[in-house]
């Protein structure tokens, strides 16, 4: 690699770098409950959601919760460890953009690429998040930059086969990626050939990971339609791109939308054009799997992965502005109100990204920690997966339609619009009811500031009132009230 | 190489003056229009609550009460807008009713402000592909839309900035008394509009006197553009001694009451600086990155049409212009959504940006290739959608106050026309639609007041606020449950006098941030009824208290 190369990677890095600083760790409640299957795992109870139940498949991707098991195996803090690794994914995925553009594309083209993506929020929150979006997005890049690279030689087939085959395990409408991607890769080959000495290997390599990897979900869970508790709640929505996305974040829809029009346009002003054509179909297989899941992080950051795709054939519209004695200065426009630009955006999805770490910093990871000082073997009902029952400790079920309400855990706790007026979803409502006669107040701790939302917790009635000293520790929450019955 | 000849070339004299424009096809600015009128239908309806005072200023003025708060007091120049206000009387004497028309004026002010944007743009830029780039940077730009549909000046301010760039191009490509007179109006309606605005005519000036010094009838140029500095300097004075004579002040009170927040200047930057790039609001995205990209652009244009060898003066001031009300706003806080004193900005740095075209070849500009128009189309989808990305942020965040005007100040303002007596004295720290919509006298209880000199210039007291005998009091705290609130205002509620001579009716939340909520207590010799104390709205959300939970 040349000193400017290295440079000029360095600064992408560095940008990079600062962006995820000024957004800080989030914590999403849904990262907490990959960390505690991840622990089970590593405490040999297999992948399931309490110590000694059916292993059920809620944790999203299996690879992202392989790799925060062995964190856990080793001894490594979870919440920390998984953020630093989410973090290193996408300082990885930005290195692998690098290497691949730069095979095709003039530096400034591809420092503009970079730079985009360096500076983009999404890419910025995923790694922030401790969620495996970013390792969604380094191996995709993967798998577009060894396909877009791969000649006459084996071996960039089969290891964009095994980055695919890894990325069709972290969720099944990812592995749509390198099927899709090699698919355009022989049908847009340069010159009008394939090397077809590498597209079968590759393609039995991929056939042969993923048959294996469902093979094992089939023994492990029983059936092949995953089971998810909490993870894969509904269909993203119309609304959450253009209107508003869940917990009241602003839309980001125009922002993919913004880079779906450039990468059309840099893929048929491009010469590269197969490599244009490569980028976007990975992203569109890419994005079919981000609209399958509703996603709670800030700038629908799930779909890191598109954003890094989208953003090659930019590479290719730069290329094509005629070279002339103002060309210096245009290149430093257009990289300088790209970088502005996507800086400001990420900035905007720091003031949601701070909503969801106060959230976690001042209810969830408290209230966790207290439920666990108070009892160390509680049994909870809830309709909040992550932070509560990881910090707890506590045998936990999630309340679902189905969930039988005759075993009484110690403690229900439903999510309200109100601390001091409940006021619930059907379903909460229905438990709530069903409880009532046996259940009674314990306390309400807010969560959120919008539509006051709120924690009620109900203890069971035979459980004794708790001491001065207990009550005197639960946290206070999101604002200055905290409603406790006593 | 030397440094000498390193030196970027100045611009010869002999520089081409902008080409007078020919009669180009209005495509892009009809395009423009159209963007910028489904932009403002997009963020309508956001009026804040600091509209109202000018709302309420401009119908006592048309009412024959003259420049008052409160009718039949002494009149106080609690505004900083006076032709908006001029304007808005002028409305609301036209039978109109002032919030539901003015956000359809600040409309038409922007597209009058496009309008010249698109003026100066052709001047600059032939083709109508090169003119609709810039035309859409402003038509999508969030700030200054959700200002223009605001029911503020924003729009009025940015339509004559940019008058008064055009007659100074105007002035420099062709000295005359006409356009030295256009100019010398556009300063003066500037200087009337926004207080900063008084800065604007003699940079113009200065301007275009540096500009036209190598020109031979320079001697000439300059004695007239004396003459309309001198006029403007006593039109000026002419205007301060009437409004001092009238409001025996000789500072507004927003000037003696706000200003650049903690105790030097430059903490008062540090803290702007914050808002610009950090965060603006709980809710609300910071814009510093925004008007940061486009002066960076406006520069890049300037040295673009520098490069080129043109000659056009109104990139140059209102590059100027651009960086002094800059110089000024920097000063003083910026809070609301979008930077509302900002906003009028964009409107000026979007006309050196239109120079960016010439750092592509002409040849790439006129080609009529499907593969062209192709790339060209792209990117103007791509400028459009980023604005939009903005906007929908913006939206987002302006949502929320409009949120809390409908369910916290409107009905509030009714409870209280209905429950108060008439000529009732209200005191609160928000003065724009409680006050308005009910009608009752005012005495602006914020420690930086607006409305009341009293508390502006000597700050705010308890026994001031208890010798006033407000018959109803809205304090603004942060909770519902726990009065967490201004020390002043706490000084207040503490006092003996306060708690003896009111009661607590209940709290009115006006956001889910922090549970601001405004405290309510009336003077306990009203003897309101349990139907009227009842009646008092809950405002946003379910949480509240009223007196019977006590």
């Amino acid at each position: 690699m040349k000193r400017t190369d290295v440079i000029a990677l360095a600064s992408v890095v560095a940008l990079f770098v600062a962006v995820c600083a000024a957004i800080g760790p989030i914590h999403p409640d849904r990262s907490f409950v990959v960390f505690r299957y991840a622990e089970n795992v590593a405490a040999g109870h297999g992948p399931a959601y309490n110590p000694g139940d059916a292993p059920s498949e809620g944790y999203g991707g299996a690879l992202w919760l392989l790799l925060c098991a062995l964190a856990a195996k080793v001894g490594l803090g979870l919440p920390a460890t998984a953020w630093l690794l989410s973090l290193a994914c996408g300082v990885a995925a930005l290195a692998v953009l690098w290497t691949g553009l730069r095979a095709r594309a003039r530096l400034t083209a591809s420092l503009v690429v970079s730079g985009l993506a360096a500076a983009s929020g999404p890419l910025a929150v995923a790694a922030m998040s401790g969620e495996g979006a970013a390792l969604n997005a380094l191996l995709a890049v993967a798998v577009f930059s060894l396909l877009d690279r791969a000649g006459a030689g084996r071996a960039r087939w089969i290891a964009a086969a095994v980055a695919g085959a890894l990325l069709a395990t972290c969720g099944n409408t990812l592995g749509l990626v390198f099927p899709v991607a090699l698919a355009i890769r022989v049908c847009a080959a340069r010159g009008g050939t394939t090397p077809r000495a590498g597209v079968a290997p590759a393609s039995a390599v991929f056939l042969a990971g993923v048959v294996a990897f469902h093979a094992w979900r089939l023994r492990t869970f029983g059936s092949l339609v995953a089971r998810a508790p909490g993870l894969e709640a509904g269909r993203a929505s119309f609304a959450d791109l253009f209107v508003a996305q869940p917990y009241d974040m602003a839309p980001f829809g125009l922002f993919y939308v913004i880079l779906l029009v450039v990468a059309c346009a840099g893929v048929a002003a491009s010469r590269e054009r197969a490599t244009g054509w490569l980028a976007l179909g990975a992203a569109i297989a890419a994005g079919m799997a981000t609209l399958a899941t509703r996603d709670p992080l800030p700038g629908l950051a799930g779909s890191a992965a598109l954003v890094i795709l989208l953003a090659i054939p930019v590479a290719h519209l730069v290329d094509v502005v005629p070279r002339g004695n103002r060309a210096r200065a245009l290149d430093a426009v257009v990289i300088a109100s790209l970088l502005v630009a996507s800086v400001g955006w990420a900035m905007d999805l720091r003031v949601f990204a701070r909503h969801i770490r106060d959230s976690h910093d001042a209810t969830l990871a408290p209230l966790g920690k207290w439920m666990e000082q108070w009892r160390s073997d509680g049994s909870l009902l809830c309709d909040t997966p992550g932070a509560v029952p990881y910090y707890s400790r506590w045998r936990t079920t999630l309340i679902a339609r189905d969930v039988p309400l005759a075993e009484a855990p110690d403690v229900v706790m439903v999510t309200s619009q109100g601390q001091f007026v409940a006021d619930m979803d059907d379903e909460q409502t229905r438990v709530a009811h069903a409880l009532a006669d046996r259940y009674r107040v314990l306390a309400a701790i807010r969560r959120d500031w919008t539509r006051d939302r709120a924690l009620i917790l109900y203890a069971r009635n035979d459980i004794p009132e708790l001491t001065d000293s207990v009550m005197i520790a639960f946290p206070q929450g999101i604002g200055t009230v905290v409603r406790l019955n006593r | 190489m030397t440094a000498k000849s390193r030196r970027r070339p100045a611009p010869r004299a002999d520089a081409r003056p902008a080409p007078r424009p020919p009669a180009s096809s209005p495509v892009a600015l009809v395009i423009a229009a159209i963007v910028f009128l489904t932009c403002a239908a997009y963020v309508m309806p956001f009026i804040p609550d600091d509209s109202f005072i000018s709302f309420r200023y401009a119908e006592h003025l048309a009412d024959g009460h003259g420049l008052t708060f409160n009718i039949g007091e002494e009149p106080v120049e609690a505004y900083s807008n006076l032709l908006w206000i001029v304007v808005c009387a002028a409305l609301y004497g036209a039978g109109l009713d002032l919030p539901a028309v003015t956000p359809y004026a600040g409309i038409l002010l922007g597209l009058a402000a496009l309008y010249v944007l698109w003026a100066l743009c052709r001047r600059r830029a032939p083709l109508w592909t090169q003119q609709l780039l810039p035309l859409l940077a402003f038509a999508s730009c969030g700030p200054f839309i959700i200002y223009a549909v605001s029911g503020m000046e924003t729009a009025l301010f940015a339509f004559l900035l940019l008058l008064v760039v055009k007659c100074s191009e105007d002035f420099v490509d062709a000295p005359g008394w006409r356009p030295l007179a256009a100019l010398a109006t556009a300063g003066f309606l500037v200087s009337l509009t926004r207080p900063e605005g008084v800065v604007v005519l003699p940079a113009a000036l200065a301007f275009v006197a540096w500009e036209s010094r190598r020109e031979e009838a320079f001697r000439r140029g300059l004695r007239s553009l004396a003459i309309a500095a001198a006029v403007f300097g006593v039109a000026t004075m002419a205007y301060h001694a009437w409004r001092v004579s009238y409001f025996g002040e000789w500072l507004p009170t927003p000037f003696l009451s706000k200003g650049a927040e903690g105790s030097s200047l430059v903490t008062g930057w540090y803290k702007n600086l914050h808002r610009y790039f950090v965060n603006l609001l709980y809710f609300a995205p910071p814009q510093g990155y925004l008007f940061a990209a486009m002066l960076g652009l406006g520069i890049e244009g300037v040295r673009a049409a520098r490069a080129a060898g043109v000659r056009a003066p109104g990139d140059r001031i209102a590059l100027i212009l651009g960086l002094l009300l800059f110089a000024v706003y920097v000063n003083f806080v910026d809070w609301m959504p979008g930077m509302r004193y900002h906003a009028p900005l964009a409107a000026i740095l979007v006309v050196p940006m239109s120079q960016l075209h010439r750092l592509l070849p002409v040849g790439a500009w006129e080609s009529a290739s499907a593969a062209h128009l192709r790339r060209f189309a792209a990117l103007a989808a791509a400028l459009l959608l980023a604005g939009g990305v903005n906007l929908s942020h913006l939206r987002h965040a302006t949502a929320k106050m409009t949120e809390s005007a409908r369910l916290c100040y409107m009905p509030l303002a009714e409870w209280m026309r209905a429950t108060m007596p008439p000529g009732s004295l209200l005191a609160m720290g928000d003065v724009g639609m409680v006050p308005y919509y009910s009608g009752l006298r005012t005495l602006d209880i914020h420690p930086e007041s607006l409305t009341d000199t009293y508390i502006a210039q000597r700050a705010f007291s308890a026994d001031y606020v208890m010798t006033k005998r407000p018959h109803v009091i809205a304090l603004s705290v942060r909770g519902v449950y726990s009065a967490r609130m201004d020390p002043l205002h706490w000084e207040l509620y503490k006092s003996e006098a306060f708690r003896i001579e009111y009661g607590f009716v209940g709290t009115v939340r006006n956001q889910w941030y922090e549970d601001r909520a405004y405290w309510i207590f009336v003077r306990s010799d009203l003897g309101l009824s349990e139907a009227q104390l009842r009646a008092l709205p809950e405002g946003i959300g379910k949480q509240r208290r009223t007196r019977f939970d006590l």
